[in-house]
This record gives structure tokens, C-alpha cells and sequence, in this order.
């Protein structure tokens, strides 16, 4: 153990619940349900200028902080890393708070009854760009932060409440506010992890990741601390001498003390792996912010919030969308069985977890770090078994579990996972949908549906490309078309009035889903496909992680690798299954997940097909010119068209999102032909 | 034979709709829609069938335009009495709809938007289901999705008894000291031989002859509209029917009655007769007016518990007519029906849909609400009479001033749309809603309020794909215009609530040759297709000195005037009109589609234009068929490299056309579906 951490068990922790519970008899009943306990609105004014949207009307924003109180007691608790540790206030009762964004329609009866609550990534405002094609923004007040309009027009109200405790210190950044981990007066210590690569040398790096607030060094000294270097993920670790570095900063050339960055005398080299690992103390409840969802949503669904402008009955249904670590969070969300409120009530109705890709993530273990991402960031926890939603045995560990292993079943919720191709290539998605060796399809539970939107990258590129290097260009693909429709599809079937529309993902039975020297991809001049990818691998961060959230292995151990599988594509190097685009159905590009020679993971590639036979024979491209597939442009507009009739038809685009989808595969046409 | 009105029980009726003249409804049906499905934002909808209750004082000054409102019988308060059935589709908690009633005015009964704009189906008939309670009958409910709140009021008294469910109005007749006389005119063209004919339009409500012994009574024949009428003397003729008939000798059992006339050698297919008769104390038919005036001012300004409809729920309404119902609600914003009698707006807005230039008998004594005007089809009724154009005009030859819209003062003036078909322009002279009076201009258009939409190469409304033969020597005329209409409605509604203007007119001008004189048209010669050498006219007609001051019509059959000239729409190599709202299938041609077809010989003279139908002439597959057919117009390969290639060349167009307004983005997907049908019957 720890020198100067308390030995705090699990039979400590019960008896800490215990005392909660004898307390809680005394308090009365009405208390015991109000996980929400005030709501200051702090804003509350008219968006866009009062415009109308449709039915659902005017809409307005409130923002403010939202107060809650739970019991640590509570069987939903439970679920909560560390809670035990949780100062209480007089009533036994864990006290914390969130900052929260509404968008509502000014008169909610206008509305369609669903909250639809965006999982923030990293802080930030998600769901006006993925469904209302709006430019990014924290505080999204005037007609054009809303894009055009989609989700306002049909009547969502929109919630945002701060999960993350330490996001970046930054105006409209949102947040959870949650109490350090204290045992007999003081905050408990552990091991953290910081790793790093830099672009271009530097002297001193953050403990934390991107910005976000960081854990500090509890005592520069402690000889448990060290810093490692090393050029590969599953490279050796070099130590470097502890006298060579300091938990400092550089200053006008000198070097200070700083308990939050590291500081190395003859600096980070660039693209090389370093990895710190320290004593610290203050960890935050992270899974507080789970649980600020929770009993958000709850509130909104079963009771009433007049100071929202919520009346009881108003909200009767509840939908979330996730994207990438926002989706992990989702992911995580459901396995450790938040789903369910203090009452046993069902959460959320309705899941979209996209990008999501196979894994969790950093959200409700000691010593959290929300943000580490798992293949830019290395063996943070994230890729943990399980990943599918139904019952697996990883037959290394001889575990078996699923996904939705914790949830009850009537609080399983209605749950899309989305994922682009670029997570197939970052992650081992495909395990979401086959057995734990890779060897066998696995469906997804009845309650859940899996699609690939096939040839895409993580979010898409603008189109085109403002600069020139034609190897780097992103790949613009555009998929939010189909989120729009798939979004309104989830609402149906929460409402039991529709049944969503078939999965489509790529299988193994059919040769559709391959190992990586499988891939028949063609060959294009001045194009490398990836041979290597960054592997996922079992990991093993101590004894007390499964129980009690507890990692006390830094670096984790390493015990076994995941099989990885990617979509199979065609000869013009698209993928075969999956969610099409009519632009990806009727080509005049390559459209890949992946780029080799862009530093950015998540971007893929847009590699436009030759203009005519003559360019194509010039430049030995094995794919087929645009001249040799199309007669003309209108011929091949009348295919794009019935690409797009198809998926409306099967429910995977909308009919009022034809034009734009037409408009932009023309557009896509003059830009490739143009003089 | 007559409808006798309900008498209402008088203390219920009082608590409803207090503020308008409205006074009371009973519900006869009030049930919910589909079970209670739900319609996007505007949730569930439910249905309510009943009779509304109608009060107005006749010293009013809103209603001293109803003409014989001063010999209609009164209640105790001095009040004229009346009522009409209605039928009302609503969204079950009405705040979540759009805040907007749309007034549909039925035609001759038949309510219609359910089928037009939602493209519902009834089993029983072309229109809305008389009691709408199936899935099909409500279409794919773009009305509900809108948020409309429904409405259809009966304004019209004579609707066939054929149709006991259709929309009526239940108007008393006059009630002077002295019986009110007057003549009727009634004229048809039958299509086989026949011995007896009722003396009204298409089975409606006739009004009985007063004395049928009356010398005065007088019949004629004659072959052609402008031929002289040759009377038939009155001995081989009388008021009555042939009962117990063998129907090859006409021989039975003639039998007096006062709402038929019977001929003894039998009336002969294609000629047109005219029978003109004395009849006494009408029904007070202007009340129909009042009817929808009353309605939909209730709706918007009032409340009701029986509907339920809270006040302030619906702060607008759109009247809603095609084809005769254009014409009637072009009737009502003419004589000053907008204006209630709290004298507040009635209509906020008005589609007057194929209603042509015209007006109608919808607010005279002895009118005959369903007697229009087609090229052989009811001659000389009071339908095609000036003004035509919403700007003030005069006529050159009569020297009359007058305008459609020019003397509605600002408080009660409407939106306004004229809508129709090319077929208004071969069989409703509908050039003179846009051209000065001898047609030599294109005239003003009343910007700020007014639309005219012109739908190009479109008859009187749509044929079913694939098209059939009916009246006409050629194919009926598929061109659907309804994706337009449903675009042109929501923007009328976006136009009175939002005050975002409407897109702007499209019509054929005269300015830019699009609109020519029938002789002018480059029609291509297309094998066996004969061009109509004939089109409906339109003639300045004197029914006596007090049809415009007091609407009685005096002199029966009115005096023929010079003709109005008459323009249509010229048209490409392929026979396809140039101005005008196109549809992409129209630009992106298969065929040539057009507003005429000429009478085969079952219907009516072979040169003449036929009624209400257009024509489909599609084009050849390849060039090798239409050379050896001696087609002048371009085969469908020597268009088209493909269907893609087509389809490609409609999705441009629909796109340009939703970008201007004129379409909605969420029925792309069915117009290209639809261009994908037409390929595919053509090309195999």
C-alpha cells in the first residue's frame, strides 16, 4: 500500500453505507427521491431572435448549475468509484453539482417530449454539428449557432449537464463539480500516468492531457515517481535518470517548480513516446458525473422542473448522443449499470453511441483522466472486455460478460452504435460485433442496432480542401445525413411506433470484415495503405481495479493482444458493406478511414478517382476514371438519386434532406471536372 | 324535394362561439383520428361531423350584399336563421397545430383536400371519403403534419341528393307578401338519346317550375353555342317524366312533374337544348357565403367548448377552392364577404384554385351554384364575367370600370393566389386574369397581395398514371401539379402568418410571346393528334339592368355581347408550354402534355375542346418508331443517353424549383419516384 493512504476496505465502505442507511430512515421520504436539489438559472432569454421553428415554435436557452444530492446508500449508488469517500453533508447525503444548458421550445407543449441530452466531449457542444450542420459553438443564442434548425424543428428539447470535472479552463467549457476523495481528513493518494508525445522539442509538458486540468505531483521526492522514454507503443521503456528531469516548468529560461508539469533538462524530443508516473493526491469522484446525468434526466422524465419551464408530464422520453470519447463515455455509462435512478426507473430511452468504437474509458475509477483517449494516449483504460452486447468469454482470461451484463432488463435502453470507418482502423471496433478471437460474427442484443458508415472518416472533412497537399486531404464524406435520419428512427422506436432499420455492419462470414493482409486494395500512384495499425491489448492494472476502481499498476501490464479486423473493399478501394453514401455508392473518389501521412489519427483519406482514361493510364491508377464510369454528369447525378431514393426508402436518409444530399453529389461532380 | 332547415333547439345552441355569428353546432360525430395517431408535432387528431347554427342581421351592413336578404323569414331578434353541415379535422390539443384553419369549400358537396393535397384514396369515389376513418383516406397526411386545422362548411344548397353526406347549406327561402317570380334558364347537351331531363345541372336540387302550364315557358335546340335557337313547340313538350319506360321506343307513362322536362320524340345526343321557365320564392343561396364568412371568423376570433378550441388557438384562415369552390371564394372576396359583421377579416388568405378568371351564381336570385361555363358544357350562365383582374381595368367595349381585388379595402384584403391549369386557358379563358381587357397587354398584378401561378402542360387536375382515355380522343393528362400546390400552401401560410411573401407569379406574358393567340401556337404535327381549331369563349353578356346592382336576372337567354379575346400559352418543338410553372417532368419531357383534348365522339363534337381534360401524347422510344410514325418529336433516345441520365435531368430541376420555393424539399423523393414510373412505362 501506499505510504500515508488509509486502509480503507470494502468492509469499511459498507459500514460507511450502513451508517448512511440508519441515518436516511430518519429523513423523510420526499428528500429521499430529490437527487436534484436546486436549480439556479443563472441565463434564460430567447434564441435566435424569437424565430419560429416550426411546430415546436420559439425556442429559449436557460443555463445555470444544477445541485444534487445523493445517497451513498442507495443501491444505484453503488456503481459510484469511491463514493464511500465522499464527504456527506448533515442529511448523509453526497453533495455536488453541474453546469447545465437547455434549449427548449419556449412553450415545451410545442415540443416532441424528448429531452435529447448531448454527452459533451471534452466540455464541448456536440450535437448542433452533427444534426443541424451548425458551426461549433459553446453557447449556441443566435439563429445561425443553430444551424438549420433540424433538431429545433422537430421539437427536441436539447440538454447539456457537465460530466467531466476537469476540463480545460475556458469560457463555456462545461463541467461537473465533484468532491476529492477523503479518508480520515485527507485526501487519498495514488498513482498517476501521464504520457506524451510532443511535435517538435520542448522542455517542459502538462501532467495532464490537451489542456485539461491535471493531477499534481503529491511530493516531488517520492521515489515511487519516474519518467520513461521510448519510440514505439509496445517498445522498452528507458528509464531517464531522475536528476535529468523535475516536476517543473521552464521560465525565462530558468526552471521553476510547478506540481502540475514535467520538466526535462535537455527537453522532449519530438515523436518519441514519454510516459511520467507519480504519487498525487485529490482525486475528484469522477463518477459523479455519470450520475449528474442520471438524475438530470430522471428529473426532467419523472418530475417536474417549473423553474426549467418543465412541467410534470411534458418530457416522457429521453435520448443521448455520444461521439468518440463522448461515446466511450456512453459505453461506460451502460456497463456500470447508471441506466437505472434511485426510484429503479429506466434513464435514458434511447442511445447513440457514436465512435464509440469498441471501448470505455477513463470515467468512474480513482484517479480518472477523463480525456486520454486510447490510441493517441497509450493503455489508458478503455479497451477492456466487454465489447458486445451479448454474453462473450474472452478466452484468454476466461471472463465472461457483456456490455449490457449490468443492466436490468427493463432499463435497457433502445442503442444505435455508429461508428466510421476510421474507428476499424484506430480501434478493434469490429469487436463490438464478433466473438473476443475475431473468429465469429456476433449479433447485436434485439434493443440495439450497429451500423458502419462505411468510407468515412472520424468527423468529416470540409469539402473541399482549402490547402493543397493532396496526400493529406481529409476525407468529406459526409454521414450526418444519415444521423439525422437514424435519430428520428431511435425516437420512434422508443415510442414503440416504428422498428429501426436493419443493421449494417461488415461480417466475417462473408468475407466482408478481414484481417488486415486480407484488404484488397487497389493500387493508386503516390498511395500507401497502413500495414501496421496500433493494437489494442488486454491489460492488467492491479488487483483492485475490477472491484474497487483502484489502478495499482502503473505502467499496466501487458497480457495478451486483441484481434483486429477492418472492412473488406472493393476494387475501386471503397468498402463494400455498411451505410453507403450515395457519393460512396456511386463513386468518384476512394474514401478511406485512414492517412498514412497525416499526423492526425482520425482523419481518413480522399483520393479522387482520374478524370478520363488517358489521365488514368498516364498515372497507372488501377481504378476506373470518371470518364470510363459515367456518361455525363447527369447521368451520374440520375445514379446518386437513386442511391439516395434507396436508403430513404430503407429509412437511413430522410426525404426532406434529398435536395441538399443532390446539391452537394453535384457539387462534388463540378469540383473534380472543373477546367 | 326541398331540404326543410333543422330547427335548432334554441338554449343549447347559445353557449358556443359567442362572439360570432356563429351561435351553436351539434356534433354528430366526434371521434379520434386513426385511433389517435400521432402526426409529428401536431399529435393526435380528431374528427367531428355535425351541423353549425348561423345567425345574421339582415340590417347589417356586411350582409346587405346578400341579395334577398330583406324577404328572408326572421326570428324573434330580427335575425335571419340558417345552418350547414361541416366536418372538421382538428388536432386533438389544437395549440400544438400551426394556429391556422384552412376553410375547405366544397365542390357541388364533395370535400377535397384530403385526396388533393395528401393524395388520400376513397374507395367509394375520386374525392374525400364522406366520413374519412381509414388509413388510405388520409393519405400520407401532409395536412396533419403541416398542423392545419380542417374545415369544411356546406355553402351550397343545391348539392345532389345523390350525395346526403356531402357539404350543404340549409338556407330559407324568401318569404314575401307577394311570391317572388323569376326566370330560370336551364340548358344540357345529353350523351345518348333520352325522354326527360331534370332541369338542373348534373342532379342537383332543380327549382321547380312554378306553373307548368305557364305559355311563356319556352324550349329550343340548337347545334353550336352561337347557332340560332330553334324553338320547339310547346305541344311536343311539357314539365314531367317517362315513367315505366321501354327505353328504345321511349314509350311509357308520362307523368307530370315540376323539376323535369320531357320531350316526346326524345332529346338527341350533341345538341343543346334550352329550357326557360318561371319559378317563385328562392332560397336565399348568398347565405352560403355568409356561411363560410361566419365559420371561419368563429374559428379565429371566438372559442368553442363543443369544439374544442380555445381562444386564441387559431388566429388565421385560409379558404380553399378548386375548380367551382375557386370560383366561389373568388365570388366572396368580389362582393365584399371578407368583411364580417363586426367588420374584421375573415380570410386571411385565399387559393382559388382552377377557378379560371371567373366568378359564379353563388349570390343570386334563382342561382345555380354548380352552372359554369365550358366550351360545350353550360353556355352563357354568369361565370366568366368582368372584372377578371385584381387591378382595376376597363372594359373597351362596354366602357364598365371595375377590378377583382382594386376596391377591397386594406382591413379585409387577403392573400390572394390564382392558380390554374393550362386547361383554364383552352376551356376558361383564363388569360383574362392577366391581360388587359382586349388583350392586348399583359395587365398589372397586385404585388402586395396577389399571386398568379400558371401550371404549364397541366389539365383541370391531375390524371391518375398511367393515364386513361375519358372524354377525349387522346390520353388524359398525368402532369401532377399537386407537389406545387402542397408548396404553394405552406407559403400562403407563411405568407399570413410570417408575412414572408410568396414566391413570385409565374404565368404566361404576352411581353415575352409565351402567351399568343390560339392561331399563333406552334403546335408540332404530331401523327393523328388534331390540334383544337376551337376554344371556349367568353362574351360579354347583358342579363338585364339589375344583375349587377341587385343580382336578378332579368333577361333569360341574357343578350350575347362582342367576345372577349382570348390568348393561351405557346409552346416548344414538342409541343410543351414555355411559361408558367413547369414540373420537372415538364422540362425533362417524356411526352407532350397538354391543357386540351378534343371530344371523341362519344362526348361531344370532335373539334371542340373537351371538358376538363388535357392530353398526354407521349414521345417514341427510339428514332427508328418515331421516324416510321412520322413523329417530328425527338425519341426518347435521341434525348436521353439513359434513365439515369434522365432522372439526373428531373433531380436538377426539382432542386431548382425547391430552391425557388415552388416545391417542398420532402417531396423530392416522391416527384423523382414518380419520373421514374413514367420512364419506365415509356421506355418498355
Amino acid at each position: 500500500m501506499l505510504s500515508g493512504t488509509p486502509l480503507i476496505t470494502r468492509n469499511h465502505l459498507l459500514m460507511i453505507s450502513m451508517r448512511n442507511a440508519i441515518l436516511c430512515v430518519l429523513l423523510s421520504v420526499s428528500v429521499a427521491t430529490a437527487e436534484v436539489v436546486r436549480i439556479d438559472v443563472e441565463i434564460r432569454d430567447d434564441v435566435a431572435g424569437g424565430n419560429s421553428y416550426g411546430l415546436a415554435g420559439p425556442y429559449e436557452r436557460l443555463a445555470g448549475k444544477i445541485y444534487y444530492e445523493i445517497d451513498p446508500t442507495n443501491s444505484a449508488n453503488q456503481n459510484i468509484i469511491d463514493l464511500g469517500y465522499a464527504p456527506l453533508n448533515a442529511q448523509g447525503r453526497v453533495e455536488f453539482s453541474a453546469d447545465f444548458y437547455l434549449v427548449k421550445p419556449k412553450d415545451i407543449n410545442s415540443g416532441n417530449q424528448t429531452v435529447f441530452l448531448d454527452v459533451m466531449n471534452r466540455g464541448r457542444k456536440r450535437i448542433l454539428r452533427y444534426f443541424n450542420r451548425a458551426t461549433a459553438t459553446d453557447a449556441p443564442r443566435i439563429t445561425e449557432d443553430f444551424g438549420d434548425g433540424f433538431l429545433l424543428r422537430q421539437g427536441f428539447t436539447l440538454l447539456y449537464v457537465g460530466w467531466q470535472f476537469d476540463v480545460p479552463s475556458q469560457v463555456d467549457l462545461m463541467r461537473v463539480y465533484a468532491p476529492v476523495a477523503t479518508a480520515n481528513d485527507h485526501s487519498i493518494q495514488g498513482l498517476v500516468r501521464s504520457d506524451f508525445v510532443v511535435q517538435e522539442q520542448t522542455y517542459d509538458h502538462s501532467l495532464g492531457d490537451r489542456r485539461h486540468i491535471p493531477y499534481v505531483v503529491a511530493n516531488p521526492g517520492d521515489p515511487r515517481n519516474t519518467l520513461t522514454v521510448r519510440d514505439s507503443p509496445a517498445g522498452d521503456r528507458i528509464f531517464i535518470p531522475r536528476e535529468e528531469w523535475q516536476f517543473g516548468r521552464l521560465e525565462d529560461g530558468r526552471m521553476v517548480a510547478d506540481s502540475t508539469r514535467i520538466y526535462l533538462a535537455g527537453g522532449f524530443e519530438p515523436h518519441r513516446i514519454y510516459e511520467a508516473v507519480f504519487v498525487s493526491e485529490g482525486s475528484p469522484i469522477a463518477g459523479l458525473g455519470l450520475a449528474a446525468m442520471r438524475d438530470t434526466i430522471s428529473r426532467l422524465k419523472y418530475g417536474s422542473t417549473e423553474s426549467l419551464g418543465i412541467p410534470a408530464g411534458a418530457i416522457n422520453r429521453a435520448l443521448a448522443f455520444g461521439d468518440s470519447q463522448a461515446g466511450r463515455f456512453l459505453r461506460n455509462y451502460l456497463y456500470d449499470g447508471f441506466n437505472e435512478d434511485e426510484a429503479r426507473e429506466k434513464v435514458f430511452d434511447g442511445l447513440i453511441i457514436h465512435t464509440g468504437s469498441n471501448a470505455r474509458g477513463s470515467f468512474n475509477h480513482r484517479f480518472a483522466q477523463p480525456s486520454r483517449a486510447i490510441d493517441a494516449n497509450y493503455f489508458y483504460p478503455g479497451d477492456q472486455f466487454p465489447f458486445s452486447d451479448v454474453l462473450q468469454k474472452d478466452p484468454i482470461t476466461g471472463i465472461e460478460d457483456s456490455l449490457l451484463g449490468n443492466v436490468r432488463s427493463e432499463t435497457i435502453p433502445k442503442i444505435f452504435y455508429t461508428n466510421t470507418s476510421t474507428e476499424y482502423w484506430r480501434l478493434p471496433t469490429a469487436l463490438i460485433h464478433t466473438n473476443v478471437d475475431g473468429t465469429k460474427d456476433v449479433p447485436p442484443a434485439d434493443t440495439s442496432r450497429i451500423y458502419l458508415f462505411s468510407g468515412t472518416q472520424h468527423v468529416p472533412a470540409q469539402f473541399p480542401e482549402t490547402h493543397s497537399d493532396g496526400l493529406r486531404v481529409g476525407n468529406p464524406n459526409d454521414y450526418t445525413w444519415f444521423l439525422r435520419s437514424l435519430l428520428l428512427k431511435l425516437n420512434d422506436w422508443t415510442r414503440d411506433v416504428d422498428s429501426p432499420p436493419d443493421s449494417r455492419y461488415p461480417m466475417v462470414g462473408d468475407g466482408t470484415l478481414v484481417e488486415l493482409e486480407a484488404l484488397k486494395f487497389p493500387i493508386i500512384p503516390r498511395v500507401k495503405r497502413p500495414v501496421e495499425v496500433s493494437r489494442a491489448y488486454r491489460l492488467d492494472y492491479g488487483s483492485e481495479f475490477e472491484s474497487s476502481g483502484i489502478i495499482s499498476k502503473e505502467p499496466p501490464e501487458r497480457i495478451g493482444i486483441f484481434p483486429f479486423l477492418v472492412p473488406q473493399v472493393a476494387a475501386d478501394g471503397n468498402e463494400i458493406v455498411g451505410l453507403r453514401s450515395p457519393e460512396l455508392a456511386v463513386p468518384l473518389a476512394t474514401h478511406t478511414g485512414w492517412n498514412p501521412y497525416s499526423p492526425n489519427a482520425s482523419q481518413g483519406s480522399y483520393i479522387p478517382f482520374a478524370r478520363n482514361r488517358t489521365a488514368r493510364e498516364a498515372s497507372d491508377d488501377a481504378r476506373l476514371s470518371i470518364g470510363e464510369r459515367y456518361e455525363s454528369r447527369e447521368q451520374y447525378f440520375g445514379l446518386v438519386t437513386d442511391e439516395a431514393l434507396m436508403l430513404i426508402k430503407d429509412g437511413y436518409l430522410l426525404s426532406e434532406d434529398l435536395p441538399a444530399i443532390l446539391r452537394s453529389a453535384g457539387a462534388h461532380w463540378d469540383y473534380l471536372m472543373r477546367d | 324535394m326541398k331540404i326543410t332547415m333543422r330547427i335548432p333547439s334554441l338554449v343549447f345552441l347559445m353557449t358556443s362561439m359567442a362572439s360570432a355569428e356563429m351561435v351553436g353546432v351539434d356534433i354528430d360525430i366526434h371521434e379520434d383520428v386513426l385511433g389517435g395517431k400521432s402526426w409529428g408535432l401536431s399529435g393526435p387528431y380528431e374528427k367531428m361531423i355535425g351541423t353549425m347554427y348561423f345567425e345574421v342581421d339582415p340590417s347589417n351592413s356586411a350582409n346587405e350584399i346578400i341579395v334577398d336578404i330583406e324577404h328572408a323569414p326572421t326570428n324573434a331578434q330580427g335575425n335571419v336563421e340558417f345552418s350547414a353541415n361541416f366536418v372538421l379535422i382538428k388536432p386533438k390539443q389544437v395549440e400544438r397545430g400551426n394556429g391556422t384553419v384552412v376553410l375547405g369549400v366544397a365542390n357541388r358537396g364533395t370535400r377535397r383536400m384530403l385526396t388533393f393535397f395528401n393524395h388520400g384514396h376513397d374507395e367509394h369515389g375520386e374525392w374525400d371519403a364522406v366520413n374519412p376513418t381509414a388509413e388510405e383516406h388520409f393519405g400520407d397526411g401532409f395536412l396533419m403534419e403541416q398542423g392545419f386545422t380542417l374545415l369544411w362548411v356546406g355553402w351550397q344548397f343545391d348539392v345532389p341528393l345523390s350525395r346526403p353526406h356531402g357539404s350543404r347549406v340549409f338556407v330559407p327561402r324568401v318569404d314575401p307578401d307577394e311570391p317572388i317570380e323569376g326566370l330560370v334558364r336551364s340548358d344540357f347537351v345529353v350523351r345518348e338519346k333520352i325522354f326527360d331531363r331534370t332541369l338542373a345541372d348534373r342532379n342537383h336540387v332543380p327549382y321547380p317550375v312554378s306553373d307548368p302550364d305557364a305559355p311563356e315557358s319556352v324550349l329550343t335546340v340548337r347545334d353550336d353555342v352561337e347557332d340560332e335557337r330553334q324553338v320547339i313547340p310547346r305541344d311536343q313538350w311539357d314539365f314531367a317524366r317517362l315513367e315505366n319506360i321501354d327505353s328504345q321506343e321511349g314509350i311509357g307513362e308520362v307523368v307530370p312533374d315540376q323539376t323535369r322536362v320531357y320531350l316526346e320524340s326524345g332529346f338527341e345526343p350533341h345538341r343543346i337544348y334550352e329550357v326557360i321557365y318561371k319559378a317563385e320564392n328562392p332560397e336565399v343561396i348568398g347565405l352560403g357565403l355568409a356561411a363560410l364568412r361566419d365559420a371561419v371568423s368563429a374559428f379565429k376570433y371566438g372559442s368553442s367548448d363543443d369544439l374544442n378550441i380555445p381562444p386564441g388557438s387559431i388566429n388565421h384562415g385560409i379558404g380553399y377552392g378548386m375548380s367551382q369552390p375557386g370560383r366561389t371564394l373568388r365570388t366572396l372576396i368580389y362582393m365584399g364577404f371578407n368583411e364580417d359583421e363586426q367588420h374584421r377579416k375573415a380570410f386571411d388568405g385565399i387559393i382559388a384554385q382552377i377557378g379560371g378568371a371567373a366568378r359564379g351564381s353563388f349570390n343570386l336570385r334563382f342561382g345555380q351554384a354548380s352552372r359554369d361555363a365550358h366550351p360545350f358544357l353550360n353556355f352563357f350562365y354568369p361565370t366568366d364575367i368582368f372584372p377578371f383582374t385584381d387591378v382595376e381595368q376597363t372594359d373597351p367595349v362596354t366602357g364598365v370600370t371595375g377590378g377583382m381585388l382594386s376596391h377591397v379595402p386594406e382591413e379585409f384584403m387577403p392573400k390572394v393566389y390564382n392558380v390554374n391549369s393550362s386547361y383554364e386557358y383552352w376551356g376558361r379563358v383564363s388569360s383574362l386574369l392577366t391581360t388587359t381587357v382586349d388583350g392586348e397587354q399583359d395587365a398589372p398584378m397586385l404585388d402586395e397581395h396577389a399571386r398568379v401561378y400558371h401550371f404549364a402542360g397541366a389539365q383541370h387536375l391531375p390524371a391518375e398514371f398511367p393515364p386513361t382515355q375519358t372524354n377525349g380522343q387522346n390520353l388524359n393528362n398525368p402532369n401532377d401539379f399537386s407537389w406545387f400546390m402542397r408548396a404553394l400552401l405552406v407559403r400562403m401560410n407563411e405568407w399570413v402568418v410570417e408575412g414572408t411573401p410568396a414566391p413570385p407569379s409565374r404565368y404566361p406574358l404576352i411581353l415575352d410571346e409565351t402567351l399568343v393567340v390560339p392561331e399563333e401556337v406552334n403546335f408540332p404535327n404530331i401523327p393523328n393528334i388534331n390540334f383544337p381549331t376551337k376554344t371556349h369563349k367568353a362574351y360579354r353578356v347583358d342579363y338585364g339592368p339589375r344583375f349587377v346592382s341587385e343580382g336578378v336576372i332579368t333577361k333569360e337567354p341574357p343578350e350575347i355581347g362582342p367576345a372577349f379575346p382570348i390568348l393561351v400559352p405557346q409552346v416548344n418543338e414538342d409541343g410543351n408550354e414555355l411559361g408558367g410553372l413547369r414540373t420537372p417532368g415538364l422540362v425533362v419531357p417524356l411526352a407532350t402534355y397538354t391543357g386540351w383534348n378534343l371530344y371523341n365522339t362519344e362526348y361531344g363534337p370532335t373539334d371542340t375542346a373537351s371538358h376538363m381534360s388535357g392530353s398526354f401524347i407521349p414521345f417514341y422510344a427510339t428514332k427508328v418508331e418515331r421516324e416510321a410514325q412520322g413523329d417530328p418529336r425527338l425519341s426518347l433516345e435521341e434525348r436521353y443517353e439513359n434513365r439515369d441520365h434522365y432522372l439526373g435531368l428531373v433531380a436538377a430541376e426539382a432542386i431548382q424549383l425547391i430552391e425557388e420555393g415552388y416545391l417542398l424539399d420532402q417531396d423530392l423523393r416522391e416527384i423523382l419516384e414518380q419520373a421514374g414510373v413514367i420512364w419506365d412505362s415509356i421506355d418498355n
